[in-house]
């Protein structure tokens, strides 16, 4: 965890330098002062259109940071230790044999509708959304729930899982099918958010103006392709948002950079294509931080050309990640782990993620060599993309004497090959996490039933360690387990870890306390502070 | 104008509108991948949301029925929903307004100014404002939408700060730039087409006969030259407008304006099938009436065209 506390300290550091900026200003007497916890004001953050703002039923960021705000989950994350936390949630208590979890909540929290948050909140709400019929995207998250499996055949009989149970107004009880000491960390996504009984009559209304029990409640309803507002929610049980109004632009495309250079909003995300020009033009307030998503280089193992762990390590030494990083993909840090730094258990252990010359022509001779030419798969229409991985397909020519062809396909045809386990050589790839925990990073990867094992990674040693890991009785005692799973990964290498994409911010004066939600790629829109003028 | 000629080009419209379905249905259809697997990125939905989803969407349908089951529901008017769940008519309904109010500022650009420029130049011609709008004219035409776009975005809303730079949340104001950005092309055009018709027409008998009798300047201009030069001017200007209408994908794009040319690039992107056929069928109906109306103006400027 050493590499996050860094990034966290340099974070601090740097809001404090945007603070120093900001009051040196303040000499004509119309400039402005940042006040510690200041409260009140209106910011803006750069967001893109949802395609859905029932949480149960969305899976992707733009939603997800809009929920950040208007909903307060069971679990949060702390910011330096990734570790979770309890947030709307009293406790959670797993039973001695992990089977099941007693959930307590807090009392007395209201939605924002004014109706109380309550066990049966959240019961109904995942009840609803396992239902199979309902078709809800995040269908798939309850399936380590008991009964899961009856309400989702052809014709399920009951709509209720007989793995929940309401207790009283505040507790209600979870059990699963196998132990799964995660668990705890998987309340921190929105799939477990709880939903008020205003929902059920009617979902599409409710998807135009969702009611959270979050910090923030929507300012008016989804304006389609334009905005979402937030305003205060002025009953939050919980500690509240700092600014009094949120507004969240919807931008497709490259017009948030140029509104953002305009001075019309107050925070963005940067990537690729204007982090040069932020690093020179807003250094002061960039951001940059490694994000959730870990890419690599797939390797079909299932190709016995490809066999060979000694051939699969030698492709991993022979690539300089930095220079390309640099060079080309500059919002992006090079990987040396087989999952970011924000999660717990990273611990930068690759031993043949660095370029090694020598290393790799070695690896290269106890392989057998390699004869014939070696396919680069790329999707179409990405430059940048393309011009990376002829710098890589360069680093295999110069450094193992290896032929390499780039090969793009359109990105249907990619992913279909990439699925149906048809792909001839290596490809570009990426994962995001569902939820920070090592086990999301290597079970749905390599483990032999993973839903996204595209290499064909096999080994029953490494499905044991895995399931071993999900029965640690703790969470603490889990991670030294799934640690040596992503060890037996980095030795037998089914995929070349390469980078992780950045979650880079810029912020105007204007702000001050912009962070990223610790191990998730949001930013804690309730704990930015609008920086007052002067009095 | 005879009715033979109105109903001979409606009944054209039936056709057209058809094939267009059927082609862009069929790309559509052929596009490989699976779009409902794509709607959670890489990883897997559970079997039973990806049941639900390809019955909703007619997906494990043979090509004909799929086409049919538009068809039926197109005919009650319903376009049908993308794979997010929203009505695709809601979403025309949402993005049509800011689609016209660009084309009608960009169109009104066209307008103006096109037929200013032809009108002075060809009247000044061979003088020095006749050359300088030769000149700017030609200038304008040749660079790209893109580059005019991004030019008038960092100068008159990054360094400048009089205009908006993206949205529609200003109103009126954020229009102005979108609306030159396409406009300031299509006048530079239309002042160059108008100016060779117009100067064409003035070296006509009936011209000359008009000059001769002694009538205004102002007069034979207006109503002799301007009025014979018109029609290839209208049938121009209204393959603009239908264009217009269609959604400026590249300056809807550059200036974030929620138009239907930027909805089309979103669901081209993330093979929404349904999304993109609804607006292709939009942007088909939209150009074959528009002109329709074209002709049917020309027709009526120049009688001798509905008698062809």
């Amino acid at each position: 965890m050493k590499g996050f506390v860094k990034v966290v300290v340099a974070t601090v550091v740097l809001v404090m330098i945007a603070a120093a900026c900001s009051s040196n200003s303040s000499g004509g007497g119309t400039g402005t002062t940042a006040a510690p916890g200041a409260q009140g004001g209106t910011f803006s953050y750069v967001n893109c259109e949802p395609s859905s703002l029932i949480p149960h039923n969305n899976y992707e960021a733009c939603g997800g940071q809009v929920f950040e705000a208007i909903f307060t989950r069971l679990v949060t994350f702390d910011f330096t230790t990734g570790d979770p936390v309890p947030a709307q949630a009293e406790s959670i208590t797993p039973s001695e044999d992990g089977l099941t979890y007693t959930i307590v909540i807090k009392d007395g929290w209201t939605f924002h509708n004014g109706e109380p948050v309550t066990a049966t909140s959240y019961v109904d709400a995942w009840n609803y959304a396992a239902y199979g019929p309902n078709g809800y995207i995040l269908n798939f998250f309850f399936d380590r729930i008991e009964g899961y499996d009856a309400m989702n055949t052809d014709k399920p009989t009951t709509t209720e899982l007989s793995g929940l149970a309401v207790v009283n107004d505040t507790t209600f009880t979870v059990t699963l099918t196998a132990p799964f000491s995660q668990f705890e960390i998987t309340l921190g996504y929105d799939a477990f958010d709880p939903l008020p009984a205003a929902f059920y009559d009617d979902p599409d209304a409710y998807n135009e103006k969702p009611i959270g029990d979050g910090p923030y409640m929507m300012d008016g309803a989804w304006k389609h392709d334009e905005t979402i507002n937030l305003t205060r929610y002025p009953d939050y049980a919980g500690t509240p948002g700092n600014a009094d109004n949120i507004e969240l632009p919807i931008y497709t495309g490259d017009a948030a950079w140029a509104d953002f250079q305009a001075g019309n909003v107050d925070i963005t995300l940067v990537g690729s294509s204007h982090i040069e020009e932020a690093r020179t033009s807003y250094p002061d307030t960039l951001n940059a931080q490694a994000g959730s998503t870990y890419l690599y280089l797939g390797l079909p193992t299932y190709d016995p050309r490809f066999a060979s762990k000694e051939l699969r390590q030698a492709l991993s030494m022979a690539i300089d990640r930095q220079a390309v990083i640099s060079a080309i993909l500059v919002a992006e840090q090079p990987a040396n782990d087989v999952m970011p730094p924000s999660i717990a258990g990273y611990r930068g252990a690759c031993q043949y993620c660095t370029l090694d010359v020598a290393g790799a022509q070695q690896k290269l001779a106890d392989a057998g060599g390699w004869t014939g030419e070696l396919t680069l798969n790329i999707y179409a229409d990405d430059q940048i993309l393309e011009q990376a991985m002829e710098a890589v397909a360069n680093m295999w020519n110069e450094n193992l004497g290896i032929d390499v062809k780039l090969n793009a396909t359109s990105y249907n045809q990619y992913s279909a090959a990439i699925q149906g386990h048809k792909m001839t050589g290596p490809w570009w790839d990426g994962w995001g996490m569902d939820y920070p925990s090592p086990q999301d990073y290597l079970t749905p990867l390599y483990g032999s039933n993973g839903g996204y094992n595209v290499s064909g990674y096999d080994s029953p040693e490494f499905d044991a360690l895995m399931t071993q890991g999900d029965e640690a009785p703790t969470l603490d005692e889990s991670i030294p387990i799934y640690q040596q799973g992503a060890d037996m990964i980095l030795e037998d290498m089914p995929v070349i870890p390469w980078g992780y994409i950045g979650f880079n911010t810029v912020t105007q004066p204007t702000v001050t306390n912009v962070l990223k939600e610790g191990p998730l790629d949001n930013v804690a829109l309730e704990l930015v502070q609008v920086v007052q003028p002067a009095a | 104008m005879s009715r033979r000629y109105l109903i001979r080009r409606l009944l054209l419209v039936v056709p057209v509108l058809l094939g267009t379905i059927l082609l862009v249905f069929g790309m559509v259809f052929l596009a490989p991948g699976d779009p409902i697997a794509r709607l959670a990125g890489n990883k897997p939905l559970s079997p039973s949301t990806i049941a639900v989803m390809t019955q909703r969407y007619h997906l494990d349908q043979p090509f004909v029925i799929q086409f049919w089951e538009y068809l039926k529901a197109l005919s009650h008017g319903d376009f049908g929903a993308t794979f997010t769940g929203r009505d695709v008519s809601e979403i025309i309904k949402e993005r049509f307004p800011v689609t016209l109010k660009l084309a009608i500022g960009a169109f009104g650009i066209e307008l103006v100014l096109g037929l200013a420029l032809s009108i002075v130049s060809a009247v000044k011609r061979r003088t020095w404002i006749d050359s300088s709008i030769l000149v700017g004219t030609l200038f304008m035409i040749t660079i790209p939408t893109l580059v005019v776009g991004f030019v008038l975005q960092y100068v008159f809303g990054i360094k400048l700060g009089w205009l908006p730079v993206a949205g529609v949340q200003a109103g009126w104001q954020s229009y102005v730039l979108p609306s030159l950005t396409i406009g300031l092309g299509l006048a530079a055009s239309i002042g160059r087409l108008g100016r060779s018709d117009i100067l064409d027409n003035m070296t006509g008998e009936h011209i000359r006969a008009a000059n001769a009798r002694g009538l205004p300047r102002r007069r034979v201009i207006g109503h002799h030259v301007l009025k014979n030069s018109l029609v290839p001017i209208v049938t121009i200007l209204g393959l603009d407008l239908a264009y217009l209408m269609g959604g400026a994908v590249i300056t809807e794009t550059i200036f974030n304006l929620p138009g239907l040319g930027q909805s089309l690039i979103v669901g081209v992107r993330t093979s929404n099938g349904p999304l993109v056929v609804g607006l292709v069928m939009l942007f088909a109906i939209i150009f074959v009436f528009t002109t329709l109306i074209v002709d049917l103006l020309c027709a009526r400027i120049d009688p001798r065209i509905s008698y062809e």
